[in-house]
């Protein structure tokens, strides 16, 4: 799978967050919340990752930009600077997978410009007390010497250029964000995302909390950007029928784990894992005349403090067998670039949704 | 034979800014056994409506609105709105109950679920014996789907998860067999394998006390899943209303139509263009005259700057649109 075009690659990328209680602060166990995951990911390429609440689709997608440090695993990312664009002292070679965990706070905040994120709730994001113009400048003024705006006019002059490229008029500039509307808000998100031109940008929800309407003007928005710029996107949604819109390649996870994943035709037409037929099969479609078997799931996710021995899906799945609570199911690749973590994946009890 | 009608009501709130009318004259009724889908964008006025209802607006800033909500369930027959105060809390609860959006800010964090149903039992069926309603109480909580109720009653919100926390407020809701069902969201704070239970739960539930409901939510997937009529309201005004199959179907009003199309469904072709509902919508203080969707409108004409009135394209399908015949 690693060849030239791999821009970020994960090795059992895992995320714990320990737990301490009484007076010592002794520590007692640990959240699972992301509990090995490995992919690649190509350049220009749209990776969704999908899951329930709580499934640590927000927590993978913060530790890729080590916003949180990995409790084990290796992400790396490639280089992409040239020998120019690159600080003195700069070791790694153009080209060359760079393993965050290894740089210097220096270097990752030098690497920063290449991965960046959109927020959820664009709202909470924003600096309230800063007018649009100073937030979408202040990526150019963190990373001085690192890009051509070095004076403020040039960089006034890149933020309106950016304010344009996402649909917002010129007077947004010196406009602060509770004057704008939700679509608009997230417009300014993305405008602050790409600032930098970064390689990949990982989007955390960037259209739940948007209306129907509003939603596909967005969209649309992320799309051409990545047509114009070639960024590579990770899309984290819980809505499916968003996410095989935009998403090339589908990652389900569910307690941390990735249970399936395959381009995102394959996965709707032939989801082979139980819990991606139970989740597509729940999607509701806007069809009244639709009138499609609907699997219902039984009972909630189980906590991630003590998620379930072995398959961690198997008191919820309706094809549970003894083996399922004792070994844990390895991802394998059942058809070319089609892996399922299921014991009895391709060989029994599949049925078409 | 319908069990509420909805006849014209106009919602006022009086604002810093002025009289904002948050609804502009919503008509709809719900048959018994029915479910009517109430489906449009943050703002168009779903949740006023069902507070309109309810008798619930925030005071002072809401005035009582105009118009008339009956309420006719054969033996029964009034005007919600002309209704003295101390008489609506005889109606809450026991004749037309609430399924709020988030559970955690409904329940109160500080009494048990047991408690909270209790109080809702105590208040409409004072003379009841206690044992009887903690008695009754367990068999809400079983009849929602709550493993072990008996263990579960004493328990605290916190303790639950968020579909059992949804659970719990349907059980309060139904705990007086009301017959009209109000739900405001109640699905959206929830999972789609969660909301897929929940969205079950409701319709078994229906069937066994031929309820009404009315459901309020901005996802259409859900009401072409749960409804049998559908309103889609904007800014305000209903702009179609119709049976599902109508609206889903020959969707009539142009916002209904572009609606359905900016949605991507799983067929929708990959990173295509998505249709978009140009701009957003106006503010309720600045609303234009006439059509209020007509500057996102593609078919906009002058004709739209007058009072617009409602066609019946055919029985029980209505749009709100001066230019329908031609669109």
């Amino acid at each position: 799978m690693r060849d030239k075009n791999t821009l970020l690659s994960l090795s059992n990328v895992k995320k714990y967050f320990p737990i301490h209680k009484g007076v010592f602060y002794r520590h007692v166990g640990d959240v699972h919340a992301v509990d090995g995951i490995t992919f690649d990911v190509q350049e220009g390429e749209t990776i969704g990752l999908v899951g329930e609440s709580g499934c640590g689709k927000s927590t993978l997608g913060k530790t890729i930009l080590h916003l949180y440090n990995p409790t084990d695993g290796e992400i790396s990312l490639k280089n992409t600077f040239t020998q120019e664009e690159a600080p003195e002292g700069w070791p790694f070679a153009e080209g060359e997978l760079v393993n965050l965990e290894k740089l210097t706070s220096k270097q990752l905040r030098f690497m920063r410009q290449n991965m960046q994120m959109i927020f959820q709730d664009p709202m909470e994001a924003l600096n309230s007390r800063m007018p649009v113009g100073t937030i979408i400048e202040e990526p150019f003024i963190i990373h001085a010497g690192e890009h051509p705006f070095d004076t403020p006019a040039k960089r006034k002059e890149e933020v309106l250029r950016l304010l344009k490229e996402v649909g917002l008029p010129e007077s947004a500039y010196y406009k602060y964000p509770h004057q704008f509307s939700g679509g608009q808000r997230q417009r300014i998100g993305i405008a602050r995302a790409i600032a930098l031109k970064p390689k990949l940008v990982v989007c955390d929800e960037p259209v739940s909390a948007l209306d129907v309407s509003v939603q596909s003007q967005v969209l649309n928005l992320m799309v051409k950007l990545q047509k114009e710029l070639g960024l590579t996107y990770i899309f984290i949604a819980h809505n499916l029928s968003v996410v095989k819109f935009i998403a090339d390649r589908i990652c389900v996870m569910y307690l941390g784990r990735i249970v399936e994943t395959a381009k995102s035709e394959e996965i709707y037409q032939k989801p082979l894992h139980p819990y991606t037929q139970a989740l597509i099969s729940a999607i509701p479609e806007p069809d009244p005349n639709l009138d499609k078997e609907k699997q219902i799931l039984e009972g909630d996710v189980p906590s991630p403090i003590d998620p379930p021995s072995g398959c961690h899906f198997h008191p919820r799945c309706p094809y549970a067998q003894s083996v399922c609570q004792e070994k844990e199911p390895e991802l394998r690749e059942l058809e070319e670039g089609h892996c399922v973590a299921c014991h009895f994946a391709g060989n029994q009890h599949q049925r078409s949704i | 034979m319908a069990i509420l009608e909805v006849k014209n009501i106009v919602t006022t709130f009086d604002t810093d800014r002025g009289c904002a009318r948050a609804l502009d004259g919503v008509t709809f009724s719900v048959e018994k056994g029915k479910t009517l889908g109430i489906v449009g964008e943050s703002g168009c006025g779903k949740s006023v409506t069902s507070l309109s209802i309810m008798r619930l607006l925030p005071k002072p800033a809401g005035n009582t609105p105009e118009g008339e909500i009956i309420f006719n369930n054969g033996s029964e027959n009034f005007d919600i709105l002309t209704l003295p105060a101390k008489d609506m809390l005889k109606i809450r609860g026991k004749k037309i109950a609430m399924i709020f959006q988030d559970p955690l800010t409904s329940l109160n964090p500080v009494y048990t679920v047991g408690a909270q149903l209790i109080e809702t039992i105590k208040l409409h069926f004072p003379k009841m014996k206690y044992d009887e309603m903690v008695n009754r109480s367990i068999e809400l909580l079983n009849d929602v789907g709550i493993p072990a109720p008996e263990k579960r009653i004493w328990e605290f919100p916190h303790q639950l998860s968020g579909g059992m926390r949804q659970r719990v407020m349907i059980a309060i809701a139904l705990a007086c067999e009301p017959e009209v069902l109000i739900a405001d969201e109640p699905t959206t704070a929830l999972d789609v394998t969660i909301q897929a239970q929940i969205l079950k739960l409701m319709k078994d539930l229906q069937k066994k006390n031929n309820m009404a409901i009315v459901f309020i939510t901005h996802d259409l997937g859900v009401v072409a899943e749960m409804c049998d009529d559908v309103c889609v309201m904007y800014a305000g005004k209903v702009a179609e209303q119709g049976s599902v199959n109508d609206i889903f179907e020959s969707p009539r009003h142009p916002y209904t139509q572009g609606l359905l199309k900016s949605i991507p469904k799983l067929e929708t072709e990959q990173k295509s263009k998505l249709y978009e509902i140009e701009g957003m919508v106006p503010d309720l203080f600045s609303m234009p005259e006439g059509c209020r969707f007509q500057n996102r409108c593609p078919y906009a004409k002058e004709v739209c700057q007058q009072e617009i009135p409602y066609h019946d394209v055919k029985e029980n399908h209505r749009v709100n649109c001066i230019r329908l015949g031609e669109i």
